[in-house]
C-alpha cells in the first residue's frame, strides 16, 4: 500500500528535483547573456586525480578560488584527455556541507565541542608523551608523499616506535611480499605502455572496466582502432569487464592458486618454457618445509618440476570448475612465443589468505613463459588508491618498514637510514610494529589483557568501515574508556562516530601534494583553493605534533646535532617555524620534505625525480636519473637493459636486487590450499565484496557528489537469479545475509550490475550506513599480514 | 499513479500570484520557490492519461511558456504491489 | 504434466522436432535471403507503417513453449528467471530519416531552453552528461544499439542522439544514470542531473552566445571540440531546432567554425608556483614591511 507518508516523500522527492532544475536554469540564465571572455575566468590547473591508483591526470578549472570545472589532461601520459566518470566529478569532492573545519574534542557526556588547534595539538601530544611506545599512527594510501613521510620520521626516527600503517596493508600488502619474494625489490617491472602492445590481456579476478576505467579503455579502445588484444577474465563473477571479454574463465573461489600452477606445469611437462629466459635469468624457490616465510628455500628445476606434478589439466579442472579446453587455451597462450601477454590483478589476489603465493606464481608463469620485460609482456599489479605505492610503499609507512624499500630488521638498512635522518646510532628500533589487523585488535583489547595500544592518530583513511570483522577490530573501542581515537577527515565517517578528538583536514587541492601511482609515476601538485574554515594540510598536523613534543623534551624530537628532526629551512638555511600554521606557506614545506626524502630511495635504485623536475611534467615513472645532457630521464621498463639504467651493459635482463644476489629472479611454487572459510552446510554462500564504478572506497568523498551519488545510491547484494528464485527473492527485496560474525539486510539485485555464479554473493562496501564489513573474516595471509575481504562463508534468507 | 515533478517556464518572471492561484485551481500541486521565470511543482495525478491532460492544462495558462518534466515516480498502489504474490506463479512452470 | 507415455513418444518427437526444425532452417536461411533483397525495395518504397516490421517477431517460433507474460499489474513480483532470455527490440525500430525544415533563426527562448537542457545533465559545461534513462548494468556497448552511428532510433517522438566520440566505446565509464539503480530505487526516477543541497559545488556554465567577427560571419564554436569529433550529435537532424545547423549538407563543419582558444581546452598548461611569500618572521628584521602580504595563505577563520 502506499501510504500517504510514502507519497508526501515522493512528492518532496519529484519537487527538490524540479527546483534543482529551476535553480540551475536560473543561475544558467545571466551568464547566457555574457560573451565568451567570460570562460576566460576560469584558471587552468593540473593535478593528479585525487582517488584512485591509476593516477590520471586532471586539470582543474578554478573561478572565484572555487573549482568550477575539470577536464582530463591531454598531454597526461596516463590518460590522454579521458576520466572517468568519477574523475569528472571529482571537483565536487570538496564542496559537501557537512565539511568539518573546526577540531573537536569529546566532552564527558560524548558530546564532540570545538576547540582550538593549539588545545588539540597539545591534547595529542600529552597523550604521546603519557605512553609513547602505545602510540600508534595509522595513514593511508591516500596520504601525499611529503605527509607519510613526515608521519614516518615522526614515529621511526623520532618516537623509535614502529607502529605505524597505512590503509594499504588491506590493499597492496601482498603485491609487495609477491615482488619482493621474485624480485629482491618492490613495484612493478612493467608500466601502463603494455597495454598499448599485448597481444593478450589476462585479469586475475579484477574488473577494471569498472575500477580502472581509464586503463581499461586505453586497452579496449584499441579494438575500435582495428587492433585485435585478446581479453581474458579469470574470475568469480561476471562483470562489466567479462561483457568485453573474449574468454570468461569463471573459477571456484581460492582454485586460482591451481589455476597458475596448471600454466607452470603444461610449460614444464611440455618442454615449452622459454629455456635460455630462465636459465639466464631465473632460479627456483619454495616455502620452507614447515610454514610459511617471506624467503623460503631454494630448490632446484628437478623438485620444482616434481612439486608441479599433480596439477594435471584435468585434476585443475575438477578443483577450480575451469573447463579443460579453457585451461588448455591458457597454456597454449603461455606456450606460444609469439603472443604478448600482460596480467593485471588489483584486489581479487591481493586479498587472499594465500595472497603471497598467488602474486608469485602469476610472476612465476611470467618468468617461465619468458613473457617479461618487454613492452606488452608483464606482470602488472595495479593499486587501487592514489599513493599506495608512492607513500606507503616508497616512503615505507608500513610497521617493517623504512623509506625507499628498506626494512626495520636489517641492521645496514637501519644504520643507512639512521645516518640519512642524521639521528644517533640505534634510535631506529629493529622491532617491526604491529599490522594494521594487529594494532586494531590491540587498540580495542582492554589494556589489561594486553591491549597495549592506547592511542591511535588515523589520517586520510576510514577504518571503522574498511577494517575486516569491525565489530572486533574497531567497533569494541567503544566501551574502552582509556583508549583514545584521533580522526583527521574531511568529513563525518563512521570512524570520526567514535573519535575522542577529530581534525578538520585540507582536502585534495586544497594543499600542495605529490602522490605515487601503480606505474611508479611520481605525480605533483599545488595548493590551488583555500580549504574550509580552520581545515588544515596531515603535513601541517605532524610537524605541529613533533614540535610539541620537542618542546614537551621528547628527546627523540632532536638529530645528533640537537636540531629538529622535522625542520625545515630557507634557501640561505634558517630553520623556518612552519609547526606555526601562520608560517607553514612561508615556504614548500612539501618541496623540503620530498627533497628530504629523495636520498633515501637511490639504495634500492629507486630514485624518484626531484621535485623540480616533476613540477615540470605530469608525473614521472621512477627510476629517474640524469643523462650525460643532464636532462632527466624516466625509466618505463624495469630490469631491461634497453630502458632501465641500472642494468649494467650486455646483461639484457638484471635484476638487480635479487633475493640471491645473483641477478635473477625467483620462481615459486606454492601449493593449492582451501580456504580457512569455505562455504558449508550452515553457510552455503561465497560472500564477497568490492567497489563500484561511481563509488571510490568507503563513499566519503563520491557519496557528497550528487551526480555519483545519484547513479549508485546504495548498497546491495548481487546473487544469482536461480538462487533467488530458489529462496523466494525477487529484485529490491530486503536480504539478510549472515556469516559467523554479523549479518546485515541489503536489497537484492538478480541480473544487475554483476552476475555471481551460483552460491556465490557480492556487496560493495562503499554504504556507510551498511558495514558489510561487520562480516567478513579477519583471517589474512601470514606472509603479507593482510585480510581477505573477498572470501568468507555466508548464509542469506528473505527478511 | 504518477507523481511528476515539473519545471514551468513563466513567459514573465512577474506574475507569479496569479499563476500559482490558476495552477491550484487546477490540480492539488506543491510549489516550489519560484527562481526568476522557473517554477518548480510537483503533482500527483491518478494515472498517466490524468497526468498528460493535467499538462495541457498547465500549459493552457496564460503566462505559461514551457513545462520540462524533470522526473516521474510510477511506483503505485496497484493490488499485486500490496503483498505476495498472488500471480507470479503464473510465470512458474 | 503426465510423464508415463515416455520413451518412444519423446523419440518420435525428437526425429518430429528434428525434420521441423531443418525445414525451418532451410524456410529461414531461403526468407533471410529474399528478405535482403525485398528490405532493399522497401527502403526504397518507404513503407508507410514503420511499425509493421515488429509485428511478427519469429514465425517459426512455437508459442506455446513460451512462459505466458505477466499481467502488467503482476510485474513488481514477476519471477525474473522467465525472463532470462529476454531480449530488447530496440534494435528494430527503424532509424526514421527525419527531414526538418531548418529553423533559422530560432527564437531567444527555445535557444536558451536547448542549453539549459544542455546544462541540466551536466555538473558543469563539458562534463560528461548523465543518462536521462535506465541503463543495461551488465553491458556498456548495449548504450551502442541506439547511439551508434548510423543507429539512431525514433523512441517515442525523441530521436536518440548519435555518440559524439565513436571511438570510445566503454560509455558507462563517463556516462551514469542520473538514477540508477531503478530496480530498487526509493527516489523517482530523474531524467536530469539532480543537484544536491547536500553539496555546494557550482559548476561552470556555457556561454551561450557565440564570437562573431561581423554580422553574418560563421560563429566562432562557443564549447571545446574535445571529445566531440561528430558535430551533428548534437547539431544534426532530430535536435533541438534552436542548435540544429541550417544546413546539413555542408560536412566539413570547423572549414568555417573556428575553435575557441579559450575553449578549445587544449591550451598548454604551464605549472605555476603560488605565492609563497613568506610572512615575515618577527626574527627576521630586514624581510618585507608589507605586512598583507601572503595574507592569502594564511589561516581563514
Amino acid at each position: 500500500m502506499l501510504t500517504l507518508e510514502r507519497r508526501k516523500f515522493l512528492k518532496l522527492a519529484a519537487l527538490t528535483a524540479a527546483s534543482s532544475a529551476a535553480s540551475r536554469r536560473a543561475g544558467a540564465a545571466p551568464l547566457a547573456a555574457n560573451n565568451g571572455s567570460s570562460l576566460a575566468g576560469l584558471d587552468w590547473q593540473k593535478a593528479p586525480c585525487r582517488f584512485c591508483g591509476t593516477g590520471c591526470h586532471v586539470k582543474v578549472g578554478i573561478r572565484d578560488g572555487k573549482i568550477a570545472a575539470i577536464a582530463g589532461h591531454e598531454n597526461a601520459e596516463v590518460n590522454k584527455g579521458l576520466l572517468c566518470v568519477k574523475g569528472y566529478h571529482v571537483g565536487g569532492i570538496l564542496y559537501g556541507k557537512d565539511r568539518l573545519t573546526t577540531p573537536q574534542l569529546r566532552d564527558a557526556n560524548g558530546e564532540l565541542q570545538d576547540i582550538t588547534w593549539e588545545e588539540a595539538i597539545n591534547v595529542i601530544a600529552d597523550r604521546v608523551m603519557e605512553a609513547p611506545e602505545k602510540f600508534a599512527f595509522y595513514g593511508s594510501g591516500q596520504w601525499t608523499i611529503p605527509e607519510g613521510y613526515a608521519a614516518q620520521t615522526l614515529m621511526k626516527a623520532g618516537l623509535s616506535n614502529n607502529h605505524i600503517e597505512p590503509n594499504a596493508r588491506l590493499c597492496m600488502a601482498s603485491a609487495v611480499t609477491g615482488f619482493v619474494s621474485t624480485y629482491g625489490v618492490d613495484e612493478p617491472a612493467g608500466c601502463y605502455d603494455d597495454l598499448d602492445h599485448c597481444d593478450v590481456l589476462i585479469c586475475w579476478g579484477n574488473n577494471p572496466a569498472e575500477m580502472h576505467p581509464v586503463l581499461f579503455s586505453r586497452v579496449m579502445d584499441r579494438r575500435s582502432r582495428g587492433e585485435k588484444v585478446e581479453l581474458i577474465d579469470i574470475g568469480t563473477r561476471r562483470t562489466r569487464t567479462t561483457e568485453f571479454a573474449d574468454h570468461f574463465m569463471n573459477f571456484r573461489p581460492q582454485t586460482d592458486l591451481a589455476i597458475a600452477n596448471c600454466i607452470a606445469r603444461h610449460l614444464v611437462y611440455t618442454n615449452t618454457y622459454d629455456k635460455r629466459f630462465v636459465e639466464k635469468f631465473c632460479n627456483f624457490r619454495a616455502d620452507i618445509e614447515d610454514g610459511l616465510d617471506l624467503m623460503g628455500r631454494p630448490i632446484d628445476f628437478a623438485a620444482y618440476k616434481e612439486m608441479l606434478d599433480p596439477y594435471t589439466i584435468e585434476y585443475t579442472s575438477k578443483l577450480s570448475g575451469l573447463p579443460a579446453e579453457q585451461l588448455q587455451h591458457l597454456c597454449d597462450l603461455f606456450a606460444d612465443p609469439k603472443q604478448k601477454i600482460t596480467s593485471l590483478w588489483c584486489m581479487g589476489m591481493n586479498q587472499h589468505t594465500r595472497a603471497t603465493a598467488i602474486n608469485r606464481l602469476v610472476h612465476g608463469i611470467h618468468l617461465l613463459s619468458g613473457k617479461f620485460g618487454v613492452p606488452g609482456n608483464a606482470p602488472t599489479s595495479l593499486t587501487g588508491q592514489p599513493s599506495a605505492c608512492g607513500t606507503a610503499r616508497e616512503v615505507g609507512t608500513l610497521c617493517h618498514a623504512l623509506p625507499g624499500g628498506l626494512l626495520v630488521a636489517k641492521p645496514d638498512h637501519r644504520e643507512h637510514c639512521e645516518k640519512l635522518w642524521n639521528i644517533p646510532a640505534g634510535r631506529i628500533n629493529p622491532k617491526p610494529g604491529y599490522h594494521t589487523v594487529e594494532m586494531w585488535t590491540r587498540f580495542c583489547t582492554p589494556t589489561d589483557e594486553g591491549g597495549d595500544i592506547s592511542t591511535i592518530i588515523v589520517q586520510v583513511t576510514n577504518p571503522g568501515q574498511t577494517l575486516p570483522n569491525l565489530k572486533k577490530t574497531f567497533q569494541a573501542k567503544k566501551n574502552l574508556k582509556d583508549k583514545f581515537l584521533i580522526v583527521s577527515d574531511v568529513y563525518p565517517t563512521a570512524t570520526t562516530a567514535l573519535a575522542d578528538l577529530v581534525l578538520p583536514a585540507a582536502l585534495w587541492v586544497e594543499k600542495n601534494g605529490v602522490f605515487g601511482n601503480s606505474e611508479r609515476r611520481t605525480q605533483q601538485w599545488f595548493k590551488l583553493v583555500e580549504p574550509p574554515g580552520q581545515a588544515r594540510p596531515d603535513t601541517w598536523m605532524t610537524l605541529a605534533i613533533a614540535h610539541r613534543l620537542l618542546e614537551l623534551g621528547h628527546p627523540g624530537m632532536k638529530d645528533k646535532d640537537g636540531n629538529f628532526i622535522l625542520a625545515v629551512h630557507d634557501e640561505a638555511g634558517n630553520e623556518v617555524p612552519v609547526w606555526d600554521f601562520d608560517h607553514f606557506y612561508d615556504i614548500n614545506v612539501d618541496e623540503a620534505l620530498f627533497e628530504q626524502y629523495r636520498p633515501f630511495t637511490h639504495k634500492k635504485h629507486k630514485n624518484v625525480a626531484p621535485y623540480q623536475e616533476l613540477v615540470k611534467h605530469t608525473g614521472m615513472r621512477w627510476p629517474v636519473v640524469q643523462d650525460e645532457s643532464g636532462e632527466w630521464r624516466e625509466t618505463k621498463f624495469r630490469f631491461s637493459e634497453f630502458s632501465d639504467p641500472f642494468v649494467e651493459k650486455g646483461k639484457e635482463i638484471q635484476f638487480y636486487h635479487s633475493t640471491t644476489d645473483d641477478d635473477r629472479a625467483q620462481i615459486w611454487f606454492c601449493p593449492y590450499e582451501p580456504h580457512p572459510e569455505e562455504p558449508d552446510d550452515d553457510y552455503p554462500f561465497w560472500l564477497c565484496t568490492g567497489r563500484v564504478l561511481e563509488h571510490w572506497h568507503t563513499g566519503t568523498m563520491t557519496m557528497r557528489v550528487p551526480q555519483l551519488a545519484n547513479a549508485m545510491p546504495k548498497t546491495y547484494c548481487e546473487l544469482n537469479p536461480e538462487d533467488a528464485s530458489e529462496l523466494g527473492i525477487t529484485n529490491g527485496d530486503p536480504i539478510v545475509i549472515s556469516t559467523r560474525r554479523g549479518d546485515i539486510t541489503v536489497p537484492a539485485w538478480t541480473n544487475g550490475r554483476g552476475r555471481p555464479p551460483r552460491g556465490s554473493l557480492f556487496v560493495p562496501f562503499f554504504d556507510e550506513t551498511k558495514l558489510i564489513n561487520e562480516l567478513t573474516l579477519d583471517a589474512y595471509c601470514p606472509i603479507s599480514k593482510e585480510p581477505d575481504y573477498k572470501k568468507c562463508a555466508a548464509k542469506i534468507r528473505r527478511a | 499513479m504518477p507523481i511528476s515533478g515539473l519545471l514551468i517556464t513563466l513567459e514573465q518572471p512577474g506574475n507569479i500570484r496569479e499563476i500559482s492561484a490558476a495552477i491550484l485551481e487546477i490540480c492539488d500541486a506543491e510549489i516550489g520557490d519560484l527562481e526568476e521565470r522557473w517554477l518548480p511543482i510537483a503533482v500527483d495525478t491518478s494515472d498517466s492519461r490524468t497526468a498528460r491532460d493535467l499538462h495541457d492544462q498547465l500549459l493552457a495558462i496564460p503566462g505559461v511558456g514551457y513545462i520540462d518534466v524533470v522526473s516521474v515516480a510510477f511506483e503505485g498502489d496497484s493490488p499485486a504491489a500490496e503483498g505476495g504474490s498472488p500471480l507470479s506463479k503464473a510465470t512458474r512452470s | 504434466m503426465d510423464s508415463d507415455q515416455t520413451e518412444n513418444h519423446d523419440k518420435g518427437m525428437k526425429r518430429l522436432m528434428s525434420i521441423l526444425l531443418s525445414i525451418a532452417i532451410i524456410i529461414s536461411a531461403s526468407g533471410y535471403f529474399m528478405g535482403l533483397v525485398q528490405t532493399k525495395n522497401d527502403i526504397a518504397a518507404q513503407k508507410e507503417n514503420k511499425w509493421e516490421e515488429n509485428k511478427a517477431i519469429d514465425p517459426n517460433r512455437d508459442s506455446s513453449s513460451l512462459p505466458t507474460a505477466p499481467h502488467y499489474t503482476e510485474q513488481s513480483d514477476a519471477r525474473w528467471k522467465a525472463n532470462d532470455d529476454w531480449e530488447g527490440h530496440f534494435a528494430r525500430l527503424h532509424p526514421q530519416a527525419v527531414t526538418r525544415d531548418p529553423t533559422n533563426p530560432s527564437h531567444p527562448h527555445e535557444f536558451e531552453a536547448a542549453i539549459a537542457a544542455r546544462l541540466d545533465r551536466r555538473a558543469y559545461d563539458t562534463a560528461p552528461p548523465v543518462v536521462p534513462h535506465s541503463i543495461d548494468e551488465q553491458d556498456p556497448r548495449a548504450c551502442l544499439t541506439c547511439h551508434a552511428p548510423g543507429n539512431a532510433r525514433l523512441i517515442g517522438d525523441r530521436l536518440t542522439p548519435t555518440i559524439s566520440h565513436p571511438s570510445f566505446q566503454n560509455c558507462t565509464q563517463c556516462h551514469v544514470p542520473a538514477s540508477g539503480q531503478h530496480e530498487l530505487s526509493q527516489t523517482p526516477p530523474s531524467t536530469i542531473a539532480v543537484s544536491s543541497l547536500e553539496n555546494e559545488f557550482s559548476g561552470q556554465q556555457p556561454i551561450a552566445h557565440d564570437e562573431i567577427a561581423y554580422e553574418n560571419a560563421p560563429p566562432v564554436l562557443p564549447h571545446p571540440v574535445w571529445m566531440r569529433q561528430n558535430c551533428l550529435s548534437c547539431h544534426g537532424e532530430g535536435r533541438p531546432s534552436a542548435i540544429r545547423t541550417s544546413h546539413p549538407q555542408r560536412q566539413n563543419c570547423l572549414q568555417c567554425h573556428a575553435q575557441n582558444h579559450v575553449l578549445d581546452n587544449r591550451e598548454q598548461i604551464i605549472n605555476q608556483f603560488p605565492d609563497f611569500t613568506p610572512i615575515p618572521l618577527p626574527e627576521a628584521p630586514e624581510s618585507n614591511p608589507d605586512q598583507t602580504a601572503g595574507s592569502a595563505h594564511g589561516e581563514h577563520e
